[in-house]
């Protein structure tokens, strides 16, 4: 993990100033997903957290979207999404949408009928393809993240504005 | 879903999704960073995807120029070890790009990286149903 910046920037947000039609893009479609989605904001957040796990991200690992920590995804909840997680208590639906996240990050592969059949059932056709743009959103812009080298090198659990929402609870 | 699906026609369950996902493929492939050398790094990327609709063949490495290799390089760690992309091959791709053009490069490549996962596991178990 490099922690010194590879552009000048010290956040993906001042990177993405040096090309601002991107981060526009970027965040309209970012802040769609999240605020004009079918799928609730706990099973995205589970599924955004676990693919920090999974692809140790240091800044991802760290943050925390409002709407779903007013909606229950509580610091014990956040830590159900370590390996383990199918034994770990959680509802079925967010059980389902972490073994798409898993399969989606270490095995990108035509889908079991078994898992498409459950998560349709949950999520309907559109949920699915939402959580799909959702995961593709995830994983690449963690690795772009890293890539840049612009994981904090210390960070404390903090609780941002969902993107696309109004509110700003920024800190830290 | 049909047999017959494409990307788009999957994303298009989500009208607001896939207008916006088009829009930011758009604005990365407009040539801010050469179009050939993005067209090389997504040819790559998805071959070790897996990714038909993606992936195909890439030229030897005696044939790429200087910035083709290192962008390449980049490109092949930023899917299998996004971890061990070093301070050094990133500088070389800042050296050939700028700034800027690193950002735009990257950007690329969260996109066609999120893209290509995504036409593996829901366009293609479309397709098999």
């Amino acid at each position: 993990m490099s922690t010194i910046p590879r552009v000048p920037a010290t956040s993906l947000r001042e990177a993405f100033a040096l090309q601002p039609d991107l981060l526009d893009a970027f965040w309209d479609l970012y802040g769609t997903m999240w605020m004009d989605g079918v799928v609730d904001h706990p099973t995205k957040e589970i599924v955004r957290l676990r693919n920090a796990r999974v692809t140790d991200c240091g800044y991802c690992k760290k943050v925390r979207f409002s709407v779903a920590r007013d909606e229950g995804v509580d610091e014990g909840r956040a830590a159900l999404v370590e390996d383990g997680y199918e034994e770990a208590g959680l509802p079925a639906r967010q059980v389902a949408a972490l073994r798409f996240t898993d399969r989606f990050l270490h095995d990108p592969s035509p889908l079991p009928a078994e898992l498409t059949a459950e998560l349709t059932s949950e999520f309907g056709e559109d949920g699915l393809v939402e959580l799909g743009l959702g995961l593709a959103m995830f994983v690449g812009f963690a690795k772009m993240l890293i890539s840049l080298g612009l994981e904090p090198p210390d960070m404390p659990v903090t609780v941002v504005a969902t993107p696309g929402s109004r509110e700003r609870l920024a800190t830290g | 879903m049909s047999s017959a699906e494409t990307f788009e026609a999957v994303l298009a369950l989500r009208p607001e999704l896939a207008d916006g996902h088009a829009r930011l493929t758009a604005l990365v492939g407009d040539g801010r960073v050469d179009p050939a050398l993005l067209a090389l790094c997504r040819r790559r990327m998805g071959s070790l995807l897996g990714c038909d609709v993606h992936g195909g063949p890439t030229p030897p490495w005696s044939e790429l120029s200087a910035t083709e290799a290192v962008c390449l390089d980049f490109a092949e760690r930023f899917v299998l070890d996004v971890h061990g992309i070093d301070d050094g091959l990133a500088a070389r791709v800042v050296d050939g790009l700028g700034p800027g053009g690193m950002v735009a490069f990257t950007t690329a490549l969260a996109v066609f990286d999120g893209a290509c996962r995504f036409e593996r596991t829901i366009v293609q178990r479309a397709k098999e149903v």
